[in-house]
């Protein structure tokens, strides 16, 4: 089979990737070996929280010029930054992913602890403050459902007072929901979104929301609808008669697991072909170049591009692996930069800065990746999988993934 | 040493590599439509861990919910083969006899044989409420389902009178696992398969000897029986690659059940179906791609249809070489739908206690098809066929089907020099 790129991994890089190229008219292919780690999405796509001496970054675009040189938005330029964030942002649109804020300002978003962190975008309808200090609202009432685990809601209510916001903890129920709770241990997310999803069950919940005493000036609860399209979100909202606001939940990731399929459902309505459940088995190179790969699923069908855009995710999503010797990129076994020596890998204190972190494919200027210290030139990382930076210190991955996605996209379409 | 011990420590069906992450879960049909399923994650791996230390922890009514699709495995980050330890641990701790409705759902072989001989009668019977009503309450076989009618003339029998002889005239030949549905319920696929074929230049034989691959013996708890009729399809798959002759069928099940549930579930040695056995859409795609044969198609021929994928067809992973297919017909107006579960499950849906969750299942599905507005709704599975059609006013065909029908057979021939 005859593409003009595949691309492997179909998570949030990959899908950015493929959908920029599928709207570019190029006949795409995205190879994904299962779901991705959008389903432990927050929400909101974070550019860059951050800076190397770990103080929040009012102006993310201020920022970039001073990080490692070898951070993947150096290989971009802080310009070409500012032009493909604003191209996400359209491209979200693109696909029905509605979201608010700016590459050049940061605005916070508050975290399943009742933290809040410096974000880009944060979806529509999600709770945000301008403020790293306080919160918008004097008093909120904070409604969870009765048995669902994954919204630690004392943690949640002890962060937002220590931020100078009362809260009133409700918890509700339908009985639908009660039904649920049958399984005590799979009242998850996306479970009970998908009982919020009839009007009826809508309806009753905006009974019990709007039934509460109306002191508080906002209703904040855990994104546990709209797991499909945004429709619940929106007729819950118009339903209640206070502000209704989501907080990001434990996963799975409601939003998360939507962002995926309205990404999915664009790359396909482009004319892609996105092959789930499969696995890159074997990559042919000959002459500094990949001549082809295998899969899973297709045996020995051989799928042919112009270039291979790898995009398999960090160690989570296997895109890195390790045993007790090396650190290694399992297709193709990609130059890596990764420490020798294993001991060099972590830090004993789990709190302190994990060296793992930022190791990753190794690749040039151009995101081209390389073996054996010889430049692979159809061969591009993107996402993830790239080193250079430590994504959970910087709040920079889902920024690394679809900035790096952009612009090796453009890149190929302008023959660059 | 320690690489070694990582390397060697890896646990059946890949057990351990679950993270608990519930993304399977998400994409469970049946626990997304009642909360009495708790999901695959909690009967799959989770479950696995309490029951290999204690069977008593073998939860059988929530494990039978479990329709079989595969879907939490294709939705797997990390490959653990979920569905397969759900249905392993019900072979395997299930001490319960397998019921009499069980036995005569699962047993295709058995049953087509005896309903063919009164087609007719069957069929009426079938469709009569008073029969209906006994089956319900008796069998517990759900009587608001439409069941498929049996053909008076199986197409085996057809095949030997009607086909056989021209067969050898090809040079280069197939043998067709044409399976429970095209035997006794349907043999005009099989007839539109041999029609594709031989226009393109392949003749077709049948296996030595053909037996339901088994999967609703599977699904039903009866492995050694499976066991035994999936070494006699091995057998005969054997000795028609010795004859030069790959094996090809038009069931996305039957081939699923024999490349993959065979190893997995029944632990048979199933090379031969591996490395032979191919579903015929990808065969001809395969063809055609590789500029092998080639194909012509009538001027006259306008459709609008949607592909539906199967569950198994999506662990398969080959939709794309059906869809492949049907797009290079030029009069075809090709629409994809959303892979979703239509909620059969094979013989799942037939059984009284499922049906209600069969069809809240496929709602969605339907839904997406009352949408499309097409003429046909193509699919490679014939209990899909079923669930579809009684459930949406609309016709649904193997794309080997409309392949027959699209296809200018003189002009094809004269193409591929025949």
């Amino acid at each position: 089979m005859k593409f003009d790129y595949i691309i492997i991994g179909g998570g949030l890089s990959g899908l950015t990737c493929g959908i920029r190229l599928s709207q570019a008219g190029k006949k795409v292919a995205i190879i994904s070996a299962g779901q991705s780690t959008l389903h432990f999405g927050s929400g909101s796509l974070d550019l860059l929280g951050y800076d190397n001496e770990g103080n929040i970054a009012d102006n993310p675009l201020d920022a970039i010029g001073r990080l490692n040189e070898n951070h993947p938005y150096r290989k971009i330029g802080t310009e070409r930054i500012e032009r493909l964030a604003e191209e996400a942002k359209t491209l979200l649109d693109d696909c029905g992913i509605h979201t608010t804020g700016t590459a050049q300002k940061n605005h916070y978003r508050i975290t399943p602890m009742g933290f809040l962190k410096p974000t880009w975008l944060t979806l529509e309808n999600y709770a945000t403050s301008p403020s790293a200090s306080e919160l918008p609202w004097k008093s909120v009432i904070l409604a969870n459902v009765a048995g669902f685990l994954d919204f630690p809601i004392e943690f949640i209510s002890d962060g937002l007072g220590k931020l100078g916001t009362r809260t009133e903890v409700e918890i509700i129920s339908i009985p639908a929901l009660k039904a649920r709770r049958h399984s005590p241990s799979e009242m998850r997310s996306a479970n009970i979104a998908k009982i919020l999803s009839s009007e009826e069950t809508l309806n009753q919940i905006a009974e019990v929301l709007n039934s509460m005493e109306e002191t508080a000036e906002a209703i904040l609860m855990p994104a546990i609808v709209g797991l499909d399209k945004q429709d619940s979100e929106s007729s819950l909202k118009q339903k209640v008669r206070r502000p209704l606001l989501l907080l990001p939940t434990l996963p799975p990731s409601v939003p998360g697991i939507r962002m995926q399929t309205m990404l999915q459902r664009r790359f396909t309505q482009l004319g892609g072909l996105y092959l789930m459940g499969s696995m890159v088995k074997e990559g042919h190179v000959e002459n500094g170049k990949l001549e082809y790969v295998t899969t899973s699923t297709l045996m020995d069908e051989r799928l042919t591009a112009d270039a291979y855009i790898l995009a398999t995710g960090s160690f989570l999503s296997d895109g890195l692996k390790s045993n007790y010797e090396r650190i290694f990129e399992p297709i193709l076994n990609l130059d890596v930069t990764a420490k020798e020596n294993r001991a060099d890998w972590i830090d004993p204190n789990v709190f302190r800065t994990q060296p793992y972190q930022a190791f990753g494919v190794k690749t040039n200027e151009r995101f081209q990746t390389s073996l054996e210290g010889q430049t692979l030139e159809n061969m591009y990382a993107i996402g993830s999988v790239l080193g250079g930076h430590n994504a959970i210190q910087q709040a920079d991955g889902t920024g690394v993934s679809m900035m790096t996605a952009l612009a090796v996209a453009n890149q190929l379409i302008n023959n660059l | 040493m320690a690489t070694d011990l990582q390397l060697t420590n890896i646990s059946e069906k890949d057990l351990e590599q679950c993270l608990k992450c519930s993304i399977c879960t998400v994409y469970c049909p049946v626990s997304s439509v009642t909360p009495l399923y708790p999901g695959p994650k909690h009967a799959g791996p989770d479950g696995e861990r309490y029951r290999i230390k204690d069977r008593r922890f073998f939860d059988e009514d929530a494990l039978k919910m479990c329709l079989n699709c595969k879907r939490c495995e294709v939705a797997c980050p990390h490959g653990v083969q979920i569905g397969d330890i759900i249905q392993t641990a019900r072979i395997k701790y299930s001490r319960h006899p397998v019921g009499l409705r069980d036995f005569m759902l699962a047993n295709t072989d058995l049953l087509g044989s005896v309903a063919t001989k009164a087609a007719p009668i069957v069929n009426y019977m079938t469709k009569a409420a008073p029969v209906k009503s006994i089956l319900h309450n008796v069998m517990g076989i759900e009587k608001n389902r439409t069941f498929p009618d049996y053909t008076s003339r199986t197409f085996e029998s057809w095949y030997k009178k009607e086909a056989a002889a021209e067969q050898d005239k090809f040079e280069k030949q197939v043998s067709y696992f044409h399976g429970c549905y095209v035997n006794y319920n349907f043999p005009q696929l099989g007839k539109d398969l041999v029609k594709v074929m031989n226009a393109i230049g392949y003749g077709v034989k049948l296996l030595d000897k053909e037996r339901c691959c088994g999967i609703a013996l599977i699904t039903n708890n009866m492995p050694n029986l499976a066991r035994k009729q999936g070494k006699m399809n091995l057998k005969s798959m054997r000795h028609s690659v010795e004859q030069g002759r790959p094996i090809i069928a038009t069931s996305s099940t039957c081939t699923f059940t024999m490349r993959n549930e065979y190893e997995h579930i029944l632990h048979l040695d199933n090379e031969i179906a591996k490395n032979n056995l191919s579903l015929a859409t990808r065969f001809i795609c395969r063809l055609v791609e590789e500029g092998k044969v080639r194909m012509a198609f009538r001027k006259d021929f306008h459709m609008k249809v949607a592909y539906h994928t199967p569950c198994h067809m999506e662990r398969l992973g080959w939709a794309v070489y059906s869809t492949n297919l049907i797009k290079k017909i030029p009069g075809v107006d090709f629409q994809m739908l959303e892979s979703q579960c239509c909620g059969i499950g094979g013989t799942y849906g037939f059984k009284k206690e499922n049906y209600s969750i069969s069809q809240k299942i496929g709602e969605n599905l339907f839904h997406q098809i009352r949408e499309a507005q097409v003429d046909y709704v193509v699919t490679d599975c014939e209990t899909c066929k079923w669930q579809l059609e009684m459930s949406v006013p609309i016709p649904v065909i193997n794309p080997i089907s409309l392949l027959a029908q699209a296809l200018d057979v003189e002009e094809t021939r004269k193409l591929n020099q025949l």
